[in-house]
């Protein structure tokens, strides 16, 4: 159709609708002007009339259809559901038979729900299988069994009734009005049992009541009865009413009043009513809440012999006049103690009234009369409350009103897990390990989750801490180490002063506030913090727990940031035995300890012993995760850079590449973890001298990490200077220094200008300008970079000495002398008492001093110091064997300023017959020993 | 699955992310079928308490109680778009097993047999619905917020930005038509 049609249509019926029904054909019509087609539609739509109905009813069928062919094959304990046969006021009824086919017996199963049930569900199930257990009577639904489904749901097996609905039943059967009452009678007879055994049903419906073939009634589900207060009244939960049908509930249950045996009889009597008008006292309807309670609470019931001429049976009306009115109009009353006193005398009314007999009910006239009946019904409550008070039952009702407040407390908890559980898992989707295309979505998402916590959960402070430790976690997840602290300290603050100190979400709270702490470079605050909790969680659980072992790793971790390296190991080794003896909880720490402990170990300058430790977590995290996991990744990364470390580039490359592919399968092209792949790999291809492909692949790094976490973050600037390295080595010095800056201001402003990494970039910085030939802009750099190191608490050698080697170099070209010597030195006296083993640090170190000397004109110590660095180079590994060339270079030309030509010469002719042997990996060498030796032959010249 | 995927798609969904919806739908259809467990014939059968309590159910279980009045109706609307397609691939599933050649004609028990076809009239619905949605795609959109996903009409309007008065003028003709169509 065309839209315009359309239009047209929808215009000419709606306003149609507006008239009154005899004028709209004239108005349809006029309004056609002539367009037959046009009016026929609109006459077929405004005939057919409200089709909603039968919309609701396509729906509503497709769905129970659909609901129905889930739920087939699914099995419970020994049992097989087959098909679902009900709903019940707590739970859902399925007909089962036992799945081991040993005997054929159907049963019907009641389950709370698939997914376990709520405490208070569990409850109801308990109390509903003690409640049948002691019901034996031919009339109600037999328990035959119970027990709990793999996923923790109760469920009850009863007694099968291969029945229908008592309201089918009767009118499929056509049994007369006599027939009804018997059945009602008999139901009488097994509710007047139940309350013999203190038990109230409370939901009498004509759907808990089925009829099988031979005609017997069976009154089912007692899912909301309860047991009764032997002294008088059961108190009605605002959960009952929500579980009942209005329709079917009696005015004290919707006004949240006592609910007693009389409930029952306004539910029989509204079943009766049922049977015999085959209407309902009230139409419920659409109608809402409100208008429920008003209609069950205020308004008169029509009287069943009118409600029989209405629902078109007047026949009937003329039995119901009189007698039945009174009966069933008294079982009605809205005051339950103005109805019967007791079912057995709303059974003795109606066998009264089979037998023809006089009947107790009659018209409900205001007066004396009245008074009478409440006075009599007065007296036969007490009457009926004494028969069965005994001092078993009343024990029994005091256990239950105890279970019922403990109930009330569970729920509480239960309620407050779910929420945390979902917020957990919201913000678990947001840490950026999981959701890496859009970690700044997920920054936003928590900052606006830990204002609504503050806000809305103050009144639940465990509730409150729970997700404020999940909170705190995640900042930390997305390196906003900074927000996770200034959040941790103000959550510690609040989860303190309402949880004590010693609440295991304040001591959590407090370990992520160390870690955030840390993190910042905030290690003394840090190290007091879990110092303090592993005090706590060794007296609490011991030494050797897992707590206390969590907080002994963040304490190695802290001390090898102090320099405490001993300690450090110390407390590493002690965390991973103990962790290793925690089972399988400890697993995801251990592995986590044992990546640490490499790290420290790599600090050591010990990294070749780290691999062990990195197989281990390997395994433990391809047990725990499989290997397509980003946890299982991340020690591949560790050990591809392991490998990568010690030279074995090719090892390196398998494990690299197969990061790489890992994280882009797992992240996507745009995650950070995929990000971070590219970029270690990239450092590899630079190893590999494919210097601009390295280039290509740490840009596309730096793009990800640009939109993924942010061109303020630190991973983002440490990719940065990264490429300004390798702009560096391209000579490449104009595009390095911007880079250099933007590094540096970056982690200036995450970490403070004082912090170690600055101070380390500063220094790279330094080395730049220092190849570049800025000397003075150098000096300054690796001034401040020398001054940080040697300040900080954990003296960095390695780094420190590696500075002072270029601010020694920056600073002698200027002619400062005396400085460059005095910064040189200390370097030197920094590198003999680090390494005890020949290393290319040290090296460097002695190179540079003799270099000083040589331009002090201090022939001698340099002269030695060359030697020494030269045999220093020449015991490490064959790569540095250009390292030696170039020391003896340098050597050649103090040689030469001593006028030792020949020396020099033959030192340098050597070189180059040692390198011709391998001339093509040497020839850059190779050169400049020929630069040298055309220098000396030169210089003797001149000297002649 | 579960409820905080389906949260966090809802957030992006919010938050102008369009692929978010596809990407929930199947995940809501995972918890909507595993919820169908609790969901039994009804106290009168042929009413539809069940889909649009499936949904109300839904959106209690997964979407915190928090969120206000719009962003629960943003969620209906999901539900009700996955409830229908849940239904309606039921429906046609079953037909297409029953019509499926190869199948044994006879079954031993009828009734089993009968219940396992699916409901013709809902694949009609569908197809009514559809085209509907050529021409009138508010109209068409009303009638799956308030059948399938249970929406009050207050709801649905609110949701579509128009009046309650606009809506019911809106579903009467929709149900009208719709009756015409598939009767």
């Amino acid at each position: 159709m065309e839209s315009e049609r359309w239009q047209r249509i929808k215009t000419i019926y709606q306003e149609a609708l507006d008239k009154p029904e005899a004028e709209r054909k004239t108005f349809v019509h006029d309004k056609c002007e002539g367009d037959e087609e046009l009016e026929a539609e609109i006459t077929r739509l405004l005939s057919a009339g409200s089709g909603s109905d039968d919309i609701d009813d396509i729906v509503g069928s497709a769905t129970r259809d659909w609901n129905e062919a889930s739920i087939r094959g699914q099995r419970v304990g020994p049992y097989r559901l087959m098909d679902v046969i009900g709903q019940g006021g707590m739970g859902q009824v399925y007909l089962a038979e036992r799945a081991d086919d040993e005997f054929e017996q159907r049963v019907a199963i009641k389950m709370a729900n698939w997914l376990g049930a709520t405490p208070e569900q569990a409850e109801r199930f308990r109390l509903e299988r003690q409640i049948l257990a002691n019901l034996e009577h031919p009339n109600i639904a037999r328990l035959l069994d119970g027990g709990r489904t793999e996923t923790g749901a109760p469920y009850l097996v009863m007694e099968y009734v291969d029945g229908q609905s008592i309201v089918d039943y009767v009118r499929a059967e056509g049994l007369t009005l006599g027939d009804r009452i018997d059945l009602v009678l008999a139901l009488c007879d097994a509710v007047q049992y139940a309350h013999r055994k203190l038990v109230v049903h409370r939901d009498i419906k004509p759907s808990n009541v089925l009829v099988t073939s031979d005609g017997t009634p069976k009154l089912l589900d007692f899912g909301i009865a309860k047991l009764m207060d032997p002294v008088g009244d059961v108190p009605v939960t605002r959960e009952d009413v929500r579980i009942m049908t209005p329709e079917y509930a009696s005015p004290e249950q919707m006004l949240g009043d006592a609910v007693t045996t009389s409930t029952d009889v306004y539910g029989l009597g509204l079943l009766l009513y049922r049977l015999l008008t085959d209407s309902m006292p009230f139409d419920v309807g659409s109608r809402t809440s409100p208008e429920i309670r008003e209609l069950i609470c205020n308004t008169e019931p029509t009287l069943p012999s009118r409600a029989a001429v209405q629902a078109g049976i007047p026949e009937r009306a003329s039995r119901l006049e009189g007698d039945l009115d009174n009966i069933i109009m008294m079982a009605l009353r809205k005051d339950p103690a103005r109805r019967y006193a007791s079912v057995g005398q709303f059974a003795d009314d109606l066998r009264a009234f089979q037998a023809n007999m006089p009947v107790r009910a009659c018209g409900d006239s205001w007066g004396y009369r009245a008074s009478k009946f409440v006075r009599r019904h007065r007296a036969a409550v007490v009457t009926t409350v004494a028969v069965v008070a005994t001092v078993s039952l009343l024990t029994l009702f005091y256990t239950m009103r105890l279970a019922d407040e403990r109930n009330a407390a569970r729920l509480e908890a239960a309620r407050a897990e779910e929420v945390a559980r979902f917020l957990t898992g919201m913000f678990a989707e947001a840490n950026p390990r999981n959701n890496l295309g859009e970690p700044i979505s997920a920054r936003q998402m928590l900052d606006v989750g830990a204002t609504r916590i503050n806000d809305s959960l103050n009144a639940q402070p465990e509730l409150q801490a729970a997700l404020m430790v999940t909170i705190g976690k995640s900042y930390l997840e997305m390196w906003e180490n900074k927000a996770a602290r200034d959040y941790l300290q103000q959550a510690v603050d609040v989860a303190e002063s309402s949880l004590g100190s010693e609440h295991p979400d304040v001591l959590r709270l407090k370990k992520l506030l160390g870690i955030s702490m840390t993190e910042l470079g905030e290690t003394i605050e840090s190290q007091a913090i879990h110092e303090a909790n592993y005090a706590i969680q060794v007296r609490t659980h011991g030494s050797g727990s897992l707590a206390a072992a969590t907080e002994l790793r963040q304490l190695a971790v802290i001390d090898n940031k102090l320099g405490k390296h001993e300690r450090a190991e110390a407390r590493f080794i002690e965390a991973i035995d103990v962790l290793r003896h925690n089972g399988d909880a400890a697993l995801d720490e251990l592995a986590a300890a044992l990546l640490d402990y490499g790290s420290l170990l790599r600090w050591l300058d010990r990294g070749d012993e780290e691999e062990p430790l990195l197989v281990e977590a390997l395994a433990i995290r391809e047990q725990r995760y499989g290997t397509q996991h980003p946890d299982y990744a991340a020690v591949v990364n560790n050990l591809g850079n392991h490998y990568f470390r010690r030279g074995e580039v090719a090892k390196a490359g398998e494990y690299m590449q197969e990061h790489v592919n890992l994280q882009r399968k797992l992240v996507g092209d745009e995650g950070v973890p995929y990000g971070n792949a590219l970029a270690n790999f990239s450092s590899l291809q630079l190893a590999q001298g494919k210097i601009e492909v390295s280039l290509a692949t740490l840009d596309e790094a730096i793009g990800i990490f640009a939109i993924g976490y942010g061109s303020d973050s630190i991973p983002y600037a440490f990719a940065l200077e990264n490429k300004a390295n390798i702009l560096m080595r391209l000579s490449r010095y104009d595009e390095a220094d911007p880079l250099f800056q933007s590094t540096l201001a970056i982690i200036g402003e995450q970490y403070g200008e004082d912090h170690k990494e600055y101070a380390f970039t500063q220094s790279n910085y330094g080395g730049m300008l220092l190849t570049a030939g800025r000397h003075e802009d150098g000096e300054v750099e690796l001034r401040e970079a020398v001054a940080k190191f040697s300040s900080s608490m954990s003296t960095d050698y390695s780094r420190t000495m590696l500075a002072q080697t270029k601010l020694a170099q920056c600073l002698w070209p200027q002619g400062k002398l005396d400085e460059a010597l005095e910064v040189a030195l200390a370097a030197e006296q920094t590198a003999r008492s680090t390494y005890a083993e020949p290393h290319s640090n040290f090296a460097q170190a002695l190179r540079v001093l003799a270099v000083v000397h040589r331009e002090r004109a201090d022939y001698e110590k340099a002269d030695a110091l060359f030697r020494e660095t030269i045999a220093a180079y020449e015991e490490l590994e064959e790569r540095e064997v250009d390292w030696v060339t170039k020391t003896e270079i340098l050597y050649a030309d103090s040689l030469l300023a001593q006028a030792r030509y020949e020396d020099a010469r033959s030192m340098l002719e050597r070189r180059d017959a040692l390198l011709a042997s391998d001339a093509d990996s040497h020839a850059g060498s190779r050169g400049e020993v020929a630069e040298a030796l055309a220098r000396v032959a030169a210089v003797e010249a001149l000297g002649d | 699955m579960s409820r905080q995927e389906i949260t966090q798609f809802l957030e992006r969904w919010q938050s102008g992310d369009p692929e978010a919806l596809n990407e929930a739908v199947p995940l809501l259809h995972a918890e909507l079928r595993r919820m169908a467990a609790k969901f039994m014939r009804g106290e009168n059968t042929g009413h539809t308490l069940q889909s649009t309590a499936l949904v109300n159910e839904a959106y209690l279980r997964l979407v915190d109680v928090e969120l206000n009045l719009e962003d629960r109706a943003h969620f209906l609307a999901i539900a009700a778009r996955t409830m229908r397609r849940i239904l309606v691939d039921h429906a046609r599933s079953k037909n297409r097993q029953k019509r499926s050649p190869g199948q044994p004609v006879l079954s031993l028990n009828e009734s089993i047999m009968l219940s396992e076809e699916g409901d013709p009239r809902l694949v009609d619905l569908d197809e009514a619905l559809y085209k509907l949605e050529e021409f009138d795609a508010r109209m068409a959109r009303t009638v799956e917020l308030i059948y399938f996903g249970g929406l009050t009409t207050q709801e649905a309007a609110d949701l579509l930005g128009i009046s309650r008065v606009t809506l019911n003028k809106d579903m009467n003709l929709a149900v009208a038509w719709l009756s015409n169509e598939i009767g």
